[in-house]
């Protein structure tokens, strides 16, 4: 059975003989081998299951390696998969194509073991190291949670989900009353204090919830699978908190924060992300104007202009 | 004057050729097993020649080339290379036949120990 939490390694080669050798050669390794004997069946299973790593044969009928990765880099859902090519071609014109095609290592079949081991080790240190660098480039210095730049990509693929499986998306925009005001009085380094503990109350939630910053004193937070009227009961929630934190810095002082919800539901038509955030952008207007410190959903405000 | 009527009697018994991984206890099984289906393997080529199946002949030796040398048969991997080479480039039936007979050779000889 498949250890979830270990790296995925697929090998995409049409030898049975070279599957069965490297079933038996990496058993022990803390790695789950996947493999696919066609080139067509690797590209669908590389697709499923996104590995780490792929290790490619060149030569195989119907669709050779290069063709192979030269697919796989060019979707988006698999192009940050590393690929070692394991071949017998010995032309080194072919090794450059391949690297050149995207591959991180070339193997030369036969292969030595030891070697192929350490190579897999060094391309899966790689690919994690790569990770936590575009990790890291879409994550908030100062709150720690995600940027703007990953919301937007986040919350695109949260309702294009939402839209395939046919479950509710809500989305939650909240703004610190009176920040401006906060950071004149009381310095910018309170204000970023401030912005720090509000975002640890934001990112505390539930752990499928994803909490953004999306700029300044402004934060929003996706939250799959759930309705308008459970977001609304979440958000409630991160209201309290932060109305109710103690500043020992200023005492007495109170720090609160104004929030809109809305779902794809109910949000203004058509039905997309830009509506789904403009929507919640709106209810969280109307909680400013309604005296801040409170949670508006966008429902509320469809009735009462009814 | 004695003669030999027996052609095998002079015969030198084949040299094994030995896997690298002989004693390599994590694939010994599978040398084994790679070597016990040898037999097959090789008929299976020989069929392919004499049928003028090239197709599945390069396949066949597009496999040993690739598998061979994992279970400690490198020189089998070669000969299956050349083998392959000489489809590939449509050599004349006799350069095909020779390169089929290098390789076959090899794998009468493969044993595990």
């Amino acid at each position: 059975m498949n250890d979830t939490n270990l790296p995925t390694i697929l090998l995409v080669d049409d030898s049975e003989l070279i599957h069965r050798l490297l079933r038996v050669r990496l058993q022990n390794e803390r790695f789950n081998l996947h493999s696919a004997t066609s080139s067509v069946d690797g590209l669908l299973m590389a697709n499923s299951i996104k590995p780490d790593v792929i290790l490619l044969d060149i030569d195989m009928p119907k669709m050779d390696g290069f063709e192979f990765i030269t697919r796989l880099k060019s979707d988006p859902e698999t192009q940050e998969i590393s690929v070692i090519f394991v071949s017998s071609a010995n032309d080194p014109g072919i090794r450059v194509r391949g690297l050149d095609l995207g591959a991180v290592d070339f193997i030369a079949k036969p292969f030595d073991i030891v070697e192929l081991k350490a190579r897999l080790r060094a391309a899966l240190k790689t690919q994690n190291l790569i990770r936590i660098l575009a990790q890291k480039a879409q994550i908030d210095g100062l709150s720690g949670l995600w940027n703007r730049s990953y919301f937007n990509k986040r919350l695109e693929s949260e309702f294009e989900g939402s839209g395939r499986y046919k479950t509710p998306l809500s989305l939650v925009l909240g703004d610190i009353d009176f920040f401006k005001l906060t950071n004149d009085r009381y310095g910018h380094l309170f204000g970023d204090m401030v912005i720090e503990r509000f975002s640890n109350i934001l990112s505390g939630g539930r752990l499928c919830d994803i909490a953004c910053r999306w700029g300044g004193e402004e934060f929003a937070i996706i939250l799959p699978q759930t309705t308008m009227f459970q977001a609304f009961d979440v958000t409630e929630r991160f209201r309290a908190q932060l109305a109710n934190v103690v500043w020992p810095e200023h005492p007495g002082l109170v720090i609160t924060a104004s929030f809109g919800v809305c779902d794809i539901e109910n949000s203004e038509l058509p039905p997309n992300p830009t509506n789904l955030f403009l929507s919640a952008e709106k209810a969280m207007y109307r909680a400013k104007e309604a005296g801040k410190n409170r949670v508006e959903s966008f429902l509320k405000i469809v009735d009462a202009t009814k | 004057m004695e003669t030999n009527l027996d052609p095998n009697l002079n015969k030198q018994p084949p040299n094994r050729l030995v896997s690298t991984y002989a004693n390599d206890p994590e694939i010994r099984d599978l040398v084994l097993e790679f070597v016990r289906e040898m037999p097959q393997r090789v008929r299976l080529a020989n069929e392919a020649f004499m049928r003028g199946d090239l197709l599945r002949l390069q396949f066949w030796a597009h496999q040993m080339k690739g598998g061979a040398g994992g279970y400690g048969f490198s020189e089998i991997s070669k000969k299956a290379a050349n083998l392959e080479t000489a489809i590939t480039t449509k050599q004349p039936a006799e350069k095909i036949f020779l390169a089929l007979l290098m390789v076959t050779n090899l794998c009468d000889r493969a044993s595990a120990d």
